[in-house]
């Protein structure tokens, strides 16, 4: 068990003795922090949020993580957010950003320019991705070198506002995130409706592929969480198709064409995406659980079909995720 | 005259007459000497201050502060067209809209955003961590709703450029603050004011806009107007210094409740 010490104040820290009790408790709250050790991160009540400039502690006995910096021998944060702490690692996780991408990350996006073997896609980053020519599967199914014809139809395969669901292969040196398309589960997006949603709330799942089976639409819905905060709420598809399996029509990859969908699909469409924007709205973390439970209930309830009432919405938002909203 | 004509405005009346108060309502000329009403020479006007009101914006804030009332609201980091640069560029654009100022502002014609831009940039970039964002540009658009000094609108500008780039989640140094502050010749002697107002403001001797970072306690960018004792100065600067920490402590204030209506941290759950 480690202790905090009072750090002296330094020639920049005399300044800010002034300073209201709000920005100088943290070394307080990273003790008490200390004294449970066990639990931490157990709830978010006990965390607190700091602005930029705030000392959090000193550097001489943490090490800085995400959202720090060091100046002299304190570690300050650079972001508004809350204080996580790993062992000897202290970071702030910003209360809301653009998409820090990781290796192995489900991401979706949308293409915006056709250039020389490669494609730059729009993935909610900092920087454009790339999905180069050689990381995507073409038509055939064969594995093999792509030629100049190939690179010659890029715009056949995808053109420019085309939405695809692809994996972070790997990064560029600038933090450009570099994608691949190399599985069945992977490629171009149809049949659907993309949604934005803040990308801190999309956690990292075991899968981010979910069916809700009937009797959400004739053939169920489904839902792909992109990490980066694009949602895609897609008609329904058999079993082996989601998966890849036998029967798994691969030239039909790059099909620009939508299906016929029925009405009572659109329906369910539009149903599923309204409940997810419902709860993105609440600032609540989306799982497959959370929206197949919304969506049962929703059921259960006999609700007409259309946009829900602001009671519907709060009741929704109380029986399901447990919390209350008034408008 | 006819080419001057704007078919894409409504055009004003040819003809307008001024209304006529009656003498007493009259406000007393702004002079020299006037003394502050309403409150002490080294108390400013209370600020609201609220992020993430624009919602297709990264982040955003709204000010309202004295006489002044601010939209700003920032995009990125986003990609930026070549040519490549290994650090991050800040755009910063200072806008007025018609109604901002008395008399109003030609549309298209007006030159004063374009230094208020500049030296807003200035006095801006130091909080930021622009080595973290290559071929990157953070663009910061502030629309100014209302106004009554260049130097008033600096200082909120920059307060509520902080707040909008904060709530963007974008890595900074500390947040910014600014603060004026204006030496007035009295009768018998010189006064300070804090946060001077329109006609302070016109009246006075000289003054002082400071951009700084209070958690840090260091400063970005100092502006001073007029000629002013080293003396005097020294003192202007030092209560802008101490001024600044209010502001900050507003700031942060806002930053937090922002965190906290998105349901998160402190008394959420």
């Amino acid at each position: 068990m480690f202790t905090i010490k009072n750090i002296p104040p330094s020639s920049t820290q005399s300044f800010s003795d002034d300073i209201p009790s709000t920005h100088r408790r943290r070394p307080a709250e990273l003790e008490a922090m200390d004294l449970d050790e066990d639990e931490f991160g157990a709830g978010p009540s006990r965390r607190n949020i700091v602005t930029p400039g705030e000392m959090i502690t000193s550097s001489k006995e943490y090490m800085r993580g995400h959202g720090t910096y060091v100046e002299e021998t304190n570690v300050i944060s650079s972001v508004t957010g809350t204080i996580e702490r790993v062992n000897k690692l202290i970071s702030v996780k910003p209360v809301r950003s653009k998409y820090v991408p990781e290796v192995g990350d489900l991401v979706i996006g949308r293409i915006v320019e056709v250039g020389p073997q490669r494609w730059r896609v729009d993935a909610n980053g900092r920087q454009d991705a790339v999905l180069m020519l050689s990381s995507v599967n073409l038509p055939g199914g064969v594995q093999r070198r792509k030629i100049e014809s190939d690179a010659l139809k890029m715009r056949e395969f995808l053109a420019e506002g085309n939405l695809l669901v692809a994996e972070v292969q790997a990064f560029f040196g600038d933090g450009a995130m570099s994608l691949h398309t190399r599985s069945l589960k992977y490629g171009k997006l149809r049949n659907g409706q993309l949604l934005t949603v803040p990308p801190q709330l999309i956690r990292r799942l075991k899968s981010h592929f979910h069916h809700i089976p009937p009797p959400c639409g004739p053939t169920g819905v489904d839902v792909i969480l992109g990490l980066n905060g694009y949602v895609w709420v897609s008609n329904g598809t058999s079993q082996e198709k989601r998966e890849g399996g036998e029967g798994f029509d691969s030239e039909g990859v790059y099909s620009d064409k939508n299906d016929d969908i029925p009405p009572e699909g659109r329906q369910a469409i539009s149903t599923v995406s309204n409940l997810i924007r419902l709860l993105a709205v609440q600032g609540i973390p989306l799982t497959d659980t959370l929206i197949e439970e919304s969506f049962n209930w929703l059921n259960q309830n006999q609700l007409p079909p259309g946009p829900l009432t602001q009671p519907d919405k709060e009741r929704m938002l109380a029986e399901v995720v447990g919390i209350e909203v008034s408008a | 005259m006819a080419t001057a004509f704007d078919r894409r405005r409504i055009p004003a009346p040819e003809v307008s007459i001024p209304p006529i108060y009656d003498d007493a309502e009259l406000e007393p000329e702004a002079g020299p000497s006037t003394k502050r009403v309403g409150r002490a020479n080294d108390e400013a006007r209370p600020i609201f201050l609220k992020t993430g009101l624009i919602s297709q914006a990264n982040g955003s804030g709204y000010i309202e502060s004295g006489g002044v009332k601010i939209a700003c609201s920032v995009y990125g980091p986003r990609p930026k067209a070549p040519p490549y640069t290994p650090q991050g560029t800040l755009n910063l654009e200072v806008k007025f809209a018609p109604f901002a100022s008395d008399p109003r502002r030609a549309p298209l014609r007006d030159t004063e955003p374009i230094s208020l831009s500049q030296l807003l940039t200035q006095s801006l970039t130091p909080t930021i961590q622009l080595h973290l964002f290559p071929k990157s540009s953070i663009d910061v658009y502030l629309l100014v709703l209302e106004s009554d000094t260049p130097t008033n609108v600096l200082s909120a500008g920059l307060t509520v450029a902080s707040a909008a780039i904060a709530d963007a989640g974008i890595a900074m140094y500390a947040l910014g603050t600014g603060s004026v502050v204006a030496l007035a010749q009295s009768t018998d002697k010189q006064e300070v004011l804090l946060d001077p107002e329109q006609g302070e403001e016109g009246g006075a001797e000289g003054k002082v806009l400071l951009g700084s970072m209070p958690a840090l306690g260091k400063i970005t960018n100092i502006l001073l107007e007029g000629s002013v004792g080293v003396e005097q100065a020294v003192e202007m600067i030092e209560k802008a210094v101490s001024a600044s920490r209010d502001t900050h402590t507003v700031l942060a204030q806002s930053l937090i409740e922002g965190a906290q209506e998105r349901g998160i941290g402190g008394e959420a759950e």
